[in-house]
């Protein structure tokens, strides 16, 4: 493998870290676009929610009557789905653009943009429908895991209450927490799928990342939890420490209420800084699945092409 | 783009090493497992060191009564142990295993001297003893994400770096089909591989190696695009009748190895 140049995409497929790694790389040497994308993105979803402000203002000042509210509450739903696609699809944008650098083929972020622009309600639909896949998935997961826990639980109460209530405390998290996470990671690849394959549609490729994650589905859930460590110093900095002065603070009080303010931009911008992240780890596993189910970049050297 | 982040290094005797950065996923990934080992060791080593203490103390107190300075004594050296095992873990291991931790050895990475020199214990101590810095402040995330060479508080002081282990090449395991040796004979007359590189030879390697976990739609299709390409490589004027392009790049591989070992 020392005879590849290092300019070459490598042939064998990246371990859980070199994922990881590689998607940091990404994030890095493109920091500029990313983050300006993601926070792009933030905005979008922020807007809905200061949109209440007014409208809540005009109703307590009975400017508006309650009649008024048949028509405001479906007119901030549909804005709000509009701001969510758009939040959904700037999102995927970033995915888009660093699975382009992957195969060499990079783009700019105004032609990946032009690219996915008439279909983020595609997105939007998707979202909704993994959405409803996982929500039932997890009902299932429940459902299981009370069966489960219940009955060891009852078992092991004979030896001891209260190792037995541990014990089924432990197992329940345990079921969902992996059960979820490894649905969720077959799943997951549906948007990079949307937003990358020419001509793809919502429902095929979901059932697309179904099938390309099919031996992956572990290595991924490490890649989960090896990305949630990392982001997590900037998740504790910018969105629970912002919060610990709050308690000192008596709610209700002007300086609680612009400490409280602060911190939820401060969370806000935290998410901005790992959502590229986040999306270029996606891009880098959709790029490795697609390697080792379809052998994705495995072509003798080419002569023909430039 | 790269993929990877590598980094030269000249030893004293002017030879040049080039060795990958081991990157922030793998140096995350094993010191979860690490973390996780080392909690095992102290946790053992708290039950086992409650029994001891508490038998201890049932046997002085039949003896001399309540004892309140013993019992901070016991404390006090469990401390000390505890202190000695979270340390200890770290310099024994990468002392004894040449930069290696079990986790590291998990992730494939290891602990080197700036040099390439393999690790020693002065260095290994000082990274262990920093080790609480960067843990638990996360310090060592920023220094490694934002650094040229992705050194932690404790590798810039002991002057270290963590890298990735070279792959061992593993040897091939796929099956290769009857047809696939007969036709290589024949290949080896009839084309000519010169002009074929070993990273050609590699990347056919490692479809071979691989196609088995591919979707079979994809493999098919691959397998195709290879052997038209494989053909193109080595001069082959005509496709073989009957022969599929598994077979055809089975063969391919076959007649090079040949090749190369009669050179």
């Amino acid at each position: 493998m020392s005879m590849n140049p290092s300019s070459r995409q490598p042939i064998t497929p990246l371990s859980v870290g070199n994922v990881v790694s590689t998607g940091l790389r990404l994030y890095r040497s493109h920091l500029k676009p990313y983050f300006s994308v993601a926070v792009f993105a933030t905005l979008w979803i922020v807007l809905p929610i200061l949109l209440i402000i007014p409208f809540v203002f005009l109703f307590v000042t009975q400017t508006l009557g309650l009649s008024a509210l048949w028509l405001i509450i479906p007119l901030w739903l549909v804005i709000f789905l509009y701001c969510f696609s758009q939040y959904l699809t700037n999102s995927a944008l970033i995915s888009r653009l660093s699975f382009g650098e992957l195969i060499d083929k990079p783009e700019t972020v105004n032609i990946g943009r032009g690219q996915l622009n008439g279909r983020n309600w595609s997105f939007l639909f998707q979202g909704i429908v993994v959405g409803i896949l996982l929500f039932s998935f997890y009902i299932i997961c429940g459902i299981i895991s009370f069966v489960i826990a219940g009955i060891l639980g009852v078992a092991l109460t004979f030896v001891n209450p209260i190792f037995g209530t541990i014990v089924s405390v432990v197992i329940s998290v345990s079921i969902i927490l992996l059960g979820m996470s490894w649905f969720y990671s077959r799943l997951w690849l549906a948007e990079v799928i949307l937003a990358v394959e020419e001509g793809s549609q919502v429902i095929p490729s979901i059932g697309r990342s179904w099938e390309l994650t099919q031996t992956s589905a572990f290595r991924i859930q490490g890649i989960f939890l090896v990305t949630f460590l990392v982001t997590l110093p900037i998740v504790i900095i910018t969105g629970y420490l912002p919060q610990i002065p709050l308690f000192s603070m008596e709610q209700g009080s002007a300086i609680y209420l612009t400490v409280y303010i602060l911190s939820l931009v401060l969370s806000f911008f935290g998410g901005a800084v790992t959502m590229p992240f986040w999306q270029a780890i996606k891009a880098v596993v959709y790029y490795d699945v697609r390697s080792r189910r379809e052998g994705l970049g495995l072509q003798l050297r080419d002569w023909q092409s430039p | 783009m790269r993929f990877f982040n590598r980094v030269t290094l000249q030893t004293p005797e002017s030879v040049e090493l080039e060795f990958t950065l081991a990157g922030i996923g793998n140096r995350a990934y094993a010191l979860l497992i690490d973390y996780l080992v080392w909690g095992l060791l102290l946790l053992g080593f708290f039950i086992t060191w409650a029994t001891f203490s508490s038998q201890l103390l049932e046997a002085i107190e039949n003896l001399v009564g309540t004892n309140r300075q013993l019992e901070l004594w016991l404390v006090a050296i469990q401390l000390l142990i505890s202190f000695f095992i979270y340390v200890g873990y770290f310099v024994v291991f990468e002392t004894l295993w040449q930069g290696q931790t079990p986790g590291k050895r998990f992730a494939k990475i290891r602990v080197i001297c700036d040099d390439g020199k393999p690790l020693r214990l002065q260095q290994s101590t000082l990274r262990s003893l920093l080790r609480p810095v960067d843990d638990f402040f996360f310090l060592g995330v920023f220094f490694i994400v934002l650094g040229k060479r992705e050194k932690r508080l404790g590798d810039l002081v002991a002057g270290t770096l963590v890298i990735q282990e070279e792959q061992a090449v593993a040897s091939s395991s796929f099956p290769v089909s009857k047809e696939a040796e007969t036709l290589a004979t024949q290949l080896l007359i009839d084309a000519d591989f010169s002009g074929m590189l070993p990273e050609d030879f590699a990347v056919i390697r490692e479809y071979l190696q691989r196609r088995a976990a591919m979707i079979p739609a994809a493999r098919a299709e691959l397998s195709r695009q290879l052997a038209h390409q494989s053909k193109d490589v080595i001069a082959l004027e005509k496709v073989p009748k009957g022969v599929t392009a598994n077979q055809f790049l089975e063969a391919v591989y076959l007649a090079y190895q040949r090749q190369s070992s009669n050179l």
